[in-house]
C-alpha cells in the first residue's frame, strides 16, 4: 500500500498537478492570459502583454496589490440607505390599508434599488483596476450566500457586498466573524430569530455544513450547541445587535470541548478543526481552477491557510503560482458573469450605461444578489443546458454587435425571450440618445433621475453616448490587421482559450474572403466574424 | 423497417387516435427503433397560476352565508353550478362543460402544514415538494423525470414555456429546455452565417469539457430545429383565442402533435395577486384562462392526443377568506387544484374547507398537495412516489 502510494505520488506531481511553482520558462504570454482570465476576467492583448512582462511574481503582486490603493473606477452605486418597513411606517399610516399600500410601494422601490446595486456591481467588475478583488467578492457571495428574495433589503445586500470587498483576500477568521454579524446574513439564515427560548438552528447548521467544515465533520448536537451560542445575535436597523436577554450563556459542549462559550469563541473553535482549512482550500480550488484537486494540493493550500492564521492572500498566491493551476487552462466553464464581464474587458468596450448586463446574467442563470439557494451556484456543467447555450451565444453576440437587421431579429426572439430581456435592454441602451433623455422603459431601474444615474467608465470613448457597439473596424485599422488570416488569428487568440483547429480556422478565413476595409460592408463582415467566434463551445471555456 | 410512431405522426396520419388503440405497443416500437426510451408515452402539462389564486372565486361555495358575509363586494355572482352549493366562476364555461363530461377533477382545500404566506417561499415549497423549500437542491418534476427516464438522451424531455425555468424543474440529469416562444429558441446571428455557425458547432474537441460542450451544441441545434419545425408547421384543430396563455398552450399542443418525446410541459399564468379591485381583475383572469384551456382540450382531442395528456394546475397559496378594504383579498392558505384529461376521475375531490372554522383568518388544509403529486407520479407518470417525495402521502382517486 505504502509502496503504491510512493509510486503514484511523484507521477502525479510530474503531470503538473502539484503546488510546485511554475518554472520560469513556462511563464509564457499564454500562461499570463490564463492567469488573467482566472484571477480576473481576462483582458485585451495589451493587458495580457503587460501582465506577462511583470513576471509571475510581479504579476501576482499587481493582482493582489489593492491594499491601500484607491480604485477610483468603483464609486458607490449612489443608493439610499433603507430600513425595513417598520415602526415609522406604522406610525405614519392612517389605516391598515394605507400601511399595506406603503409597504408595497416600499418593496417596489427597494426592488428597483436592488437592480441598481446589481448593475453597479457588474460595472465595478468591468471597470475595476483590481479584478482579483472583484473575483473574490463574487467568490464570497457564492460562499457566504445571502439572497434578496429572503433578505428583501437592497441596502443590506449592498453593505454585505462591501464587507466582501473589504475582506476580499484578508483574514478569513475576521470575515467569518463579521459575516456572522452581517444584517443580510442574519436575516437570510434566520439567526435574527434565534433566541434562548426558541433556538433557530438554520445559521448554526449552514455555517458548519457550507461555510467552514463540510458534512461529516460535526454532529447534530454540535449544531444545537452552536445555535445556543449564537442566540441573541440579531440586528437593529443596519447594524449588528446583541440581545443579552435572548442569549443562552450556559455551559456548552461543542466539537469535543466544554465551556461557557459565547458565539465568537465557538466560531474560533470551528476554525481550529482540521477540516476547516481543507474545506476552504477545496472551495477556492473549485472556484479558480475548476473541478476536484489532487488531495496533496488541497493539503498544501490548507496548511498555508493555517500557518498564516487564515490570511487568504498567501494561499491565493500559492494557488496561482502552482503548476497544478496552470495545468487546468481551458477546462473550466465560465460563469455567466465571467462571460459577460470578460467580453467587455477583452474588447475594452465601454460599458457605461449598458443597463441590463445583470439582467443578461440572470437570463443565463446567474442572478447576482439572488442566488438559487444557500449553496450558491454549483457552477461547471450546471451552467449549461441546450437553451442556455443558445442564450449565452446570443448575449455574447449582442455585446459584440448583432446584425444590421437586429431589431427584426430581436422581435423574433420574443419580447421576453430567454435572453431577450437583457438583449432588449442592451439594444434600448444603445438607442438612447447621449443626453440620456430616453431613459424610460429600462426595467427595474426605470424612472431614475438623470443626475441620480450611476456614472461609470474608464474614461475611454466617453461622449459617444451609452453602450456603443464594439468598434471592430476601428480596432482592426488601429492594429494594422489587413488579411483575413491576420484578423481571424488575432480575434481567435483574444477570444478563445483553445485555438480553433485548422479546418475551422479555414472556415473563418473563408468567411472573410473578399473583405475590403474601405467598403461599407466591411464592418458587418467583421461583426459577423466576432459573432461566430463567441457563438462556439470554445468561447464558453476559460 | 418498421415505421416509428413519431415519423408516422409527422407524415400527417395523426388523425387516427393511436393513443386510444395501442399506445403502449407503439411507444415501445418507437423506443426500440427511434432510440428514444421514454418509459411511457404519457405527458404531464403543469399550469402554474402565479400570485396566489383566490380559490373561493374559482370554486365558489355560493350557498354558504359565510361566503357572502366575508366577500361583501368581491363575492362571485351567478356561478355555474357544479354540485349542491358549489359552482365555478361564470367565466369558466369550458371548464364547467368539462366537469359535466367528467373530464375535470377539482381537488378542494389543498395546502400543506404550517403554511407560508410569502409568494417566494410558498412557491418554493410547491416546487420542491419539500417544506424546507430551496434547501432541496432539486424540484419535484426534476426528480420525477430523472427517476422515470434515467437513460433517456433526448434533450427535449422537459420543456418550459417561459423566461426562465421554474425551480420545480431543477434536475440532476434532465435539465429543461426553456423558451418564451419557439422562434426565440435559436441563435440570433445573421441568417447568412448559418453554415459557418453549424460548422463551428459540430461534435468533437480536444478535451473532455470541450467535447461535452460540442455535444450539447449539437443537441441544442437539433432540439431547436425540431421544436421550431413542430411549432411553425402546426395546424391546430381548435380556435385558440389571442392571449399569452392561449399561445403558450397552442405551442404545447404543437410540440405534442409534432411527436416530441417530452414528458413534462410547464406553462405559467400570472396576475393572481389580487390585493385590490379583485372582482374585475379576477374576471379578466378567468376570461383568459377558460377559453385557452378549452381550446387546448378541444385541439388535443381532435388531434387524437388527449388520452396521453394530463393537465394539472396549482397556485402557491389561496387567499384570505375576509376581503380587505381595497376590494381585494390578501395572502391566504388552502385552494383548489384542477386536473384535466380524458382519464381523470372527474368531480369534486377533497372537501371544501369551512368558511367559519379558520386558522388566522385562512381556510384550513383538507388535502396535502403532496398527496396530489403522489397520485400523479404513481398513477399517471408511473414513477414511484418515494423516488420524489420525502415520505409517503396517501393517494387520491384522481386518474
Amino acid at each position: 500500500m505504502l509502496l503504491l502510494f510512493l509510486l503514484i505520488a511523484p507521477a502525479a506531481a510530474g503531470a503538473g498537478a502539484s503546488l510546485d511553482p511554475l518554472p520560469a520558462a513556462e511563464w509564457t504570454p499564454e500562461a499570463a492570459g490564463h492567469l488573467l482570465r482566472r484571477a480576473g476576467f481576462g483582458g485585451s492583448p495589451e493587458d495580457v502583454r503587460a501582465l506577462h512582462a511583470l513576471g509571475l511574481d510581479g504579476a501576482l503582486d499587481a493582482l493582489l496589490g489593492w491594499e491601500g490603493q484607491a480604485d477610483a473606477e468603483i464609486e458607490g452605486p449612489g443608493i439610499a440607505v433603507t430600513t425595513q418597513p417598520g415602526r415609522d411606517m406604522r406610525m405614519a399610516a392612517g389605516s391598515p390599508e394605507e400601511l399595506q399600500q406603503m409597504v408595497r410601494e416600499h418593496r417596489r422601490k427597494d426592488a428597483m434599488q436592488l437592480m441598481r446595486v446589481r448593475e453597479w456591481w457588474v460595472q465595478s467588475m468591468i471597470c475595476t483596476r483590481f479584478p482579483l478583488r472583484e473575483r473574490m467578492v463574487l467568490f464570497w457571495h457564492g460562499h457566504f450566500t445571502s439572497g434578496y428574495r429572503d433578505v428583501r433589503n437592497s441596502y443590506h445586500m449592498y453593505i454585505q457586498n462591501t464587507l466582501f470587498r473589504r475582506r476580499a483576500a484578508g483574514s478569513f477568521r475576521a470575515l467569518l466573524h463579521e459575516i456572522s454579524k452581517d444584517p443580510a446574513m442574519l436575516e437570510y439564515l434566520d439567526n435574527n430569530r434565534n433566541r434562548k427560548e426558541h433556538p433557530n438552528e438554520n445559521y448554526a447548521r449552514e455555517v458548519m455544513e457550507l461555510f467552514t467544515l463540510g458534512t461529516g465533520n460535526y454532529t447534530e448536537d454540535d449544531i444545537k450547541e452552536l445555535a445556543r451560542g449564537l442566540t441573541g445575535w440579531t440586528f437593529e436597523g443596519n447594524r449588528f445587535a446583541f440581545h443579552e436577554r435572548a442569549h443562552d450563556g450556559g455551559g456548552k459542549t461543542f466539537l469535543g470541548r466544554r465551556g461557557r462559550f459565547d458565539g465568537d469563541e465557538m466560531l474560533d473553535i470551528i476554525l481550529d478543526q482540521p477540516a476547516a482549512s481543507r474545506h476552504l482550500a477545496g472551495r477556492l480550488w473549485a472556484y479558480f481552477a475548476g473541478g476536484d484537486a489532487d488531495p496533496a494540493v488541497i493539503d498544501g493550500l490548507a496548511k498555508t491557510l493555517r500557518d498564516g492564521d487564515w490570511q487568504l492572500a498567501p494561499a491565493l498566491r500559492q494557488l496561482f503560482r502552482s503548476r497544478a493551476f496552470f495545468a487546468t487552462a481551458g477546462q473550466r466553464i465560465k460563469s455567466p458573469v465571467e462571460l459577460i464581464v470578460g467580453l467587455y474587458r477583452t474588447t475594452g468596450l465601454e460599458s457605461r450605461g449598458a443597463f441590463g448586463l445583470s439582467l443578461a446574467a440572470e437570463a443565463l442563470g446567474q442572478a447576482l444578489l439572488d442566488p438559487p439557494n444557500v449553496k450558491g451556484w454549483p457552477g461547471g456543467r450546471d451552467w449549461i443546458t441546450t437553451s442556455l447555450l443558445f442564450s449565452r451565444y446570443n448575449v455574447a453576440s449582442a455585446i459584440v454587435g448583432l446584425p444590421g437587421d437586429r431589431a427584426r431579429l430581436l422581435d423574433g426572439m420574443g419580447a421576453e425571450g430567454p435572453a431577450g430581456k437583457g438583449l432588449r435592454l442592451l439594444e434600448r441602451a444603445r438607442r438612447v440618445d447621449p443626453n440620456g433623455e430616453e431613459m424610460e422603459g429600462m426595467g427595474p431601474g426605470e424612472g431614475m433621475e438623470e443626475d441620480e444615474a450611476p456614472r461609470y467608465g474608464r474614461g475611454r470613448r466617453r461622449g459617444e453616448g451609452f453602450a456603443p457597439v464594439y468598434d471592430v473596424l476601428g480596432e482592426v485599422r488601429e492594429r494594422g490587421l489587413i488579411t483575413p488570416e491576420e484578423i481571424v488569428d488575432f480575434y481567435a487568440r483574444a477570444f478563445l482559450v483553445v485555438p480553433p483547429p485548422a479546418d475551422l480556422r479555414a472556415t473563418l478565413v473563408e468567411y472573410l474572403k473578399g473583405l475590403d476595409l474601405s467598403r461599407p460592408d466591411a464592418k458587418e463582415m467583421l461583426h459577423g466574424l466576432l459573432r461566430l467566434l463567441v457563438s462556439t463551445p470554445e468561447f464558453q471555456l476559460s | 423497417m418498421l415505421i416509428s410512431r413519431r415519423s408516422f405522426l409527422s407524415k400527417g396520419l395523426a388523425g387516427v387516435s393511436l393513443a386510444a388503440t395501442a399506445p403502449h405497443f407503439l411507444s415501445l416500437s418507437s423506443r426500440v427503433f427511434a432510440g428514444e426510451p421514454p418509459a411511457d408515452d404519457r405527458i404531464l402539462v403543469v399550469l402554474q397560476l402565479s400570485g396566489g389564486n383566490d380559490g373561493l372565486s374559482m370554486v365558489v361555495p355560493f350557498e354558504d352565508p359565510a361566503y357572502g358575509r366575508a366577500r361583501r363586494t368581491t363575492a362571485v355572482r351567478d356561478p355555474l353550478k357544479l354540485a349542491d352549493g358549489v359552482g365555478v366562476h361564470p367565466e369558466l364555461k369550458a371548464l364547467h362543460a368539462l366537469f359535466g363530461d367528467g373530464k375535470l377533477a377539482i381537488v378542494q382545500g389543498v395546502s400543506y402544514p404550517n403554511p407560508n404566506r410569502s409568494h417566494f417561499e410558498s412557491m418554493d415549497i410547491w416546487h420542491t415538494a419539500d417544506v424546507r423549500g430551496r434547501a432541496s437542491p432539486t424540484g419535484w418534476i426534476g426528480r420525477a423525470v430523472d427517476a422515470c427516464c434515467p437513460d433517456a438522451k433526448d434533450p427535449n424531455l422537459v420543456v418550459n414555456i417561459g423566461k426562465s425555468a421554474p425551480y420545480a424543474l431543477e434536475a440532476k440529469v434532465h435539465k429543461p429546455v426553456s423558451f418564451e416562444n419557439p422562434e426565440s429558441y435559436r441563435w440570433a446571428g445573421a441568417a447568412g452565417d448559418k453554415d459557418e455557425f453549424e460548422r463551428l458547432n459540430e461534435a468533437g474537441g480536444p478535451n473532455a469539457e470541450i467535447e461535452w460542450l460540442h455535444r450539447v451544441a449539437v443537441d441544442a441545434r437539433a432540439s431547436s430545429k425540431r421544436i421550431r419545425a413542430a411549432a411553425a408547421g402546426y395546424r391546430p384543430k381548435a380556435d385558440y383565442p389571442r392571449s399569452q396563455l392561449s399561445g403558450d398552450l397552442r405551442t404545447v399542443a404543437a410540440l405534442i402533435h409534432g411527436g416530441l418525446p417530452t414528458r413534462v410541459y410547464y406553462v405559467s399564468f400570472g396576475g393572481f395577486d389580487t390585493h385590490n379591485a379583485q372582482q374585475n381583475r379576477y374576471g379578466n383572469l378567468m376570461r383568459e384562462l377558460d377559453p385557452a384551456l378549452g381550446a387546448f382540450y378541444a385541439d388535443l382531442k381532435a388531434q387524437g392526443h388527449l388520452g396521453r395528456v394530463l393537465v394539472v394546475s396549482f397556485s402557491e397559496f389561496g387567499r384570505r377568506v375576509d376581503e380587505n378594504a381595497s376590494l381585494g383579498t390578501d395572502h391566504g392558505v388552502a385552494g383548489p387544484m384542477l386536473l384535466i384529461g380524458e382519464s381523470v376521475k372527474g368531480g369534486l375531490h377533497g372537501k371544501q374547507p369551512s368558511l367559519t372554522d379558520l386558522d388566522e383568518g385562512d381556510l384550513k388544509m383538507e388535502v396535502d398537495f403532496r398527496s396530489v403529486y403522489a397520485t400523479i407520479l404513481d398513477d399517471w407518470m408511473r414513477v414511484a412516489p418515494e423516488k420524489v417525495l420525502s415520505h409517503p402521502f396517501p393517494k387520491l382517486a384522481l386518474v
